[in-house]
Order: structure tokens, then sequence, then C-alpha cells
């Protein structure tokens, strides 16, 4: 989309103003990183440059393990949730029915959900049923709460989709599940692909409700970084959360640019 | 299946939407026969139901009652890829990830046609429609009209028994529009498959078709060829919707025509033998400014319009009339503003109106 010149957009201060957010925003992660190669081993004190912290990262047993529980519920949430998320979709996008509106706003909802409810409820839900916590229990709470992250991106996907291209295949022999594979699933795949990408980063980052029904054995990495802070801030801690950056950046990128790829 | 006169047999259809009182009849008990390699049009207004029909023998609607038959053969619980039909879409709908190749070829991989047998047709049917050279590109990187010939292309290709056009020409400019014209014409005469064209548009139905099914409000106004429609048209509807057309009213007696203060027209105007009050419509071009017309009034606006000139009387009883005459180089304009004029008639040239009482 070319971008068109407004005048009537312009005003004054919008620069300063725009860097001054941009500061706020980012300047403590800045800060983060730069700590994070400080020799010292109080974390706020800088002394010298080192890749000690990450090599001590790299060493921990207690991290690599936290990290892969991270991957594993991250990679089965992010599986499942888009599955059931696209097939949420293209009901949605099926035509009206009855209830769709109700539908639509309650497939959206746990977004606004406050997540300490989310997490006390998913507790009581497991004890209720006499679910042991642990790495099962987290995969699914993780999959309830990124369905939604996953289901926008397809859906929004879904809406631009020109409804005759359905019926063209159809009207071109293609059977309703011929369609799908060929003409539909093609051309909603960068929403896919995006909705994918949120739900593992937003798996990945999860604490609150991660914290609360995970069980024994069952930590995450921002729980694990969570347990490390309480006994102080140490330029460990600022590796980690380095290296949790670098993942969530690049994820982010690519899911930007595969959901703006044109159809 | 074959040695139906008919390819498509519409019956006694209504399409109704929506529920209760929300419902609308889209369609109103629509009979009508579709010829086996007729190229048939559905002209009409936007709303009078053209497109939902067309749908309907697609089979992306189904009728709310009455059958659609192709060939003899009832349709109705088809679903759009168990019927041996075709669309072009109005937008085109062409498979944006796709290549032209890749488009045209989508209905014949689908029926499961093995790759020499694709690759040949694909080949073919680029060639017929211009575009052999456009092979590798994507729709977006095609004009309008290259679109449109791909469009019409991947819906040729697995060679369906009937093609259906909807409104397939609205989208390109004039130019554009009048070679599509001819090439839609050359490519139903070379491939000896039923069209059937939705358009609004009475020129390009005129100019293309065999035949025409006029439509208004859900219900079918006229069916006949484009000559029936355009010389008899049946009701005020169809006279009004296709060409200019003066509406007038007057007295038939005997084979004479009164229209009051405005004189009368004595030797057979009407085409037909109708007695008393009658609703008449007449075409300009039928109609002239003469010396020795039957009818006087008083030019109230003269148009110039390249190829003709449109005169618009007042008759001396206070009705409208156009007449139309062709220019001529060199030739003087007949009459301008305020003028008195006479008006004379073709044989034939009035059509009465049914359905409607006339009043001198």
């Amino acid at each position: 989309m070319p971008s068109i010149e407004n005048r009537l957009w312009r005003f004054h201060g919008v620069a300063p103003t725009a860097w001054l957010a941009f500061v706020y925003l980012y300047l403590p992660i800045v800060i983060l990183v730069v700590l994070s190669f400080n020799a010292n081993k109080v974390a706020t004190l800088w002394t010298g440059f080192s890749f000690d912290w990450y090599l001590r990262v790299l060493e921990n047993d207690n991290i690599l393990r936290a990290t892969r529980n991270s991957l594993v519920v991250a990679t089965g949430a992010t599986v499942v949730s888009t599955f059931f998320a696209t097939l949420a979709a293209l009901a949605m996008a099926s035509g009206p029915f009855r209830g769709k509106g109700v539908m639509n706003a309650m497939l959206g909802l746990p977004l606004l959900v406050p997540e300490i409810v989310t997490a006390v409820a998913s507790l009581l839900f497991f004890l209720a049923l006499g679910l042991e916590l642990g790495l099962t229990t987290v995969l699914i709470a993780h999959i309830v709460f990124c369905l939604p992250f996953a289901y926008l991106p397809i859906r929004a996907r879904l809406e631009g989709l020109d409804p005759r291209l359905a019926e063209a295949a159809a009207d071109l022999y293609a059977s309703r599940w011929q369609a799908f594979r060929r003409v539909t699933l093609p051309l909603i795949l960068p929403g896919v692909v995006s909705g994918a990408m949120l739900a593992f980063i937003v798996s990945l980052d999860d604490f609150v409700i991660t914290f609360f029904v995970a069980g024994a054995g069952a930590t995450t990495l921002p729980v694990y970084i969570f347990g490390l802070i309480r006994m102080g801030i140490t330029p460990e801690v600022n590796a980690i959360s380095a290296l949790l950056l670098m993942v969530s950046i690049a994820f982010v990128v690519l899911s930007y640019r595969v959901g703006r790829r044109p159809s | 299946m074959n040695g139906h006169a008919y390819s498509i047999e519409i019956d006694q259809v209504s399409k109704r939407f929506g529920h209760g009182s929300e419902a609308t009849l889209a369609l109103d008990t629509v009979s009508l026969n579709i010829r086996t390699n007729e190229f048939f049009t559905l002209l009409g207004p936007s709303g009078c139901g053209k497109t939902t029909l067309l749908r309907m023998i697609a089979g992306f609607e189904e009728p709310t009652s009455g059958d659609i038959r192709l060939d003899g053969v009832s349709l109705t619980g088809r679903l759009p890829f168990q019927r041996p039909v075709n669309t072009v879409f109005q937008s085109y709908a062409l498979f944006p990830h796709l290549t032209v190749e890749e488009n045209v070829a989508f209905g014949l991989e689908m029926l499961g046609r093995d790759r020499a047998a694709v690759r040949e047709a694909v080949t073919r049917m680029l060639a017929l429609v211009k575009l052999s050279d456009y092979a590798r590109r994507r729709p977006h990187q095609l004009s309008g009209g290259q679109q449109q010939r791909v469009a019409l292309a991947r819906a040729l290709a697995p060679h369906p028994k009937v093609l259906l056009l909807d409104e397939s020409l609205s989208a390109l400019d004039l130019k554009l529009r009048k070679d599509m014209q001819v090439e839609l014409k050359r490519l139903q005469r070379e491939t000896g498959i039923t069209f059937v064209f939705v358009t609004h548009d009475q020129e390009e139905a005129l100019t293309m078709s065999d035949r025409i099914a006029v439509m208004g409000g859900g219900k079918l106004q006229q069916v006949g060829s484009p000559e029936e429609i355009y010389d008899r048209p049946v009701n005020r509807f169809v006279a009004d919707f296709i060409g200019e057309t003066s509406f007038l009213t007057a007295e038939a007696r005997g084979s004479a025509l009164e229209f009051g203060a405005a004189g009368r027209l004595a030797e057979g105007a009407l085409g037909t033998t109708a007695q008393g009050p009658v609703a008449l419509a007449a075409r300009p071009e039928r109609l002239r400014l003469s010396e020795d017309g039957g009818l006087t009034g008083v030019v109230s606006e003269v148009v110039y319009r390249g190829a003709d000139t449109l005169y618009l009387v007042t008759l001396a009883d206070g009705q409208n009339c156009r007449v139309r005459h062709t220019n001529r180089l060199g030739a003087r304009e007949r009459a301008v503003t305020g003028d008195r004029v006479r008006i004379a008639a073709e044989p034939g040239a009035f059509q009465l109106l049914t359905g409607e009482a006339g009043h001198a």
C-alpha cells in the first residue's frame, strides 16, 4: 500500500513525544542487555565486559531443563491451539448461524479475562478433576490461553478472503476438502503461521498461569527466572532474559513478515 | 442424455431469502428454457433476480421451490462440483496464489484428467484467449481485461455443458468491453457451449445474444430474440428498460390512432387490431419529423448526439414524444426549440402495451 502524504495529519511535537515513548519502552531492556555482559557479580555495578554469565547459563542444568520444559509446552500448545483455532475461524467464516456473535465474543474473551483469574480457575479445575499438577496441566492450560492468540490472525486473514474463491473452486469440480486444501488453506496460511508464532511466543513467555498449575519438576523458564530473582538479581538472570528476548524478537519479526505477505 | 432440444429448463423456480416478515422473494415462479448451443442472456436491473437465477444453475443456491434441469436431468440436490457447469465470476475470482496456467488447469485437475491432457488443454485454452505468453504470470500481474480472459479460459477448459457469465464484462472499460463482446461471441461459436450471460447492460445483451430474457422484480418479463425484445416489447417495463421509448396513450379506431387535440395517424401505425383506449410505446427512430405527419406539437428540446439528433416534442394534447433522426453530412437541423412540427410514423411503429388501460 503506497503511503499518501496527508498534511492534515501532521501535528507539532509528534517527534519528541515519540522519542520519549520509545525511550520509556526500550531503555530498561537495553540496560538489561548491556548488564548481561557485566563482569561484576553485582548486576547493577558495571566493571567490565564479559561473556561469563552466558557461559554459566549454558552450563546450568536447571536452566537447561527449564528451557526444555518451556519449549515442549510451547510447541505442544502451539500445534494444538493453532489446529483448533483454524477450525474455529473456518466455522466462523462459513456464514451466518445462530449464536455466531456470542461465539465470536467468547473466542476472544480470554484475552480480556485477567490472567490471575484464569490461573486460579485452572488450578481449582485441575484439583477438582484430581489431576496431578505437572507438565501435562501446564500444557493443557497453555493450549487454552493460546487459542485466542492463534485464532485472531487466522480469522483476520479469512475475513479478507473473497468468498467467491471457494465458490470458484467448487464450480471447478473441487470437493469441499480439495477446495480447502488447494485454495483456502494456501491463502490463509500466512494467517495460520502468524497465529502459531504468536501462540508460541505467548506460551514461552507465560508466568502467572504456569506458576499456578506447574507442579514440582514442571518448571518453565519464566518460573525459573522468578525463582532466581528472589535470591537477588544476578547477571545470570540478565543473560537468560537477554536470550529469551532474542527468541521473542525473532518470532515477532517472523510472524509480522509472514502475516504481511501479499495474498 | 443428448437429443434434448433444451440445455437448461427452468421450471417454476422461486427463491425466497430470509424468514418470516424479513423474507424477500428474489425470484417469483420463473419458467424458461435455454436451448443447446445458445447464447442466452438474462437482462435486467440490479435486484431483478438474474444473478440469483444464475447462482442456482451453478448450484451456489438452491431454489425454494421449482426445479432446474440440465439436459432433462434435475439438478436439485447436486452440489456445484457435481454439475457440468462452469462460471465466469463478476470479480473473476482467480486464485491469487496460482499462476495463469495453474488457474486454467484447476478444473481439469479436479476432474482427475492426466497430466498430458491437462497440459494440452491449458495450452489450447490460453491460445484461444490469446494469453499464451502470460502462462507463468500471477493474476495480480495482469490487467483487468487479461484477468477476464483467464477467468474465461479457466471456466471453458473443462468443456462444461453450460458456461455461466455473471456481469463478466462490467468491470472493463468501454473499449475493452466492446472487444470482449466480439471475443465472447467468437468463443461461443468455436466451442459450441451453451452460454448463459447475466447483464444489466441492454446494449451488450442486444449485440451478443441469440435470445434474451428480460427480468424485473423477480419476474420474467419477456423472452425473445433481440429483435423481438426491441421491436415488440410486451409491457412498459421491457419497453422502458430497453432502448429509448415514448409512452403515449391514444384511442384506436379502425386502423387509425387518434391522439385527441394532437391529431390522428391514419394508416396502420399500430401493429395490431386492438380497439378503444390503448397504452402505446414507440421507439424514437420509428417516428420522423415530416410535413405530411398526422400529429402536431412543439419542439421542447433538441439533443445533438453525434450519430443522430433527438427531438423532444410536446404534442398538442400535452403528451411528450421523442423523435430521432440520423445525422448526415452537411444536412441542416430539422427543427430548433420552439418550432411547431408535424410527426409521422412508420407502419407498426406503435407497440401495444398489455396489462395497462390506456386513456386518450
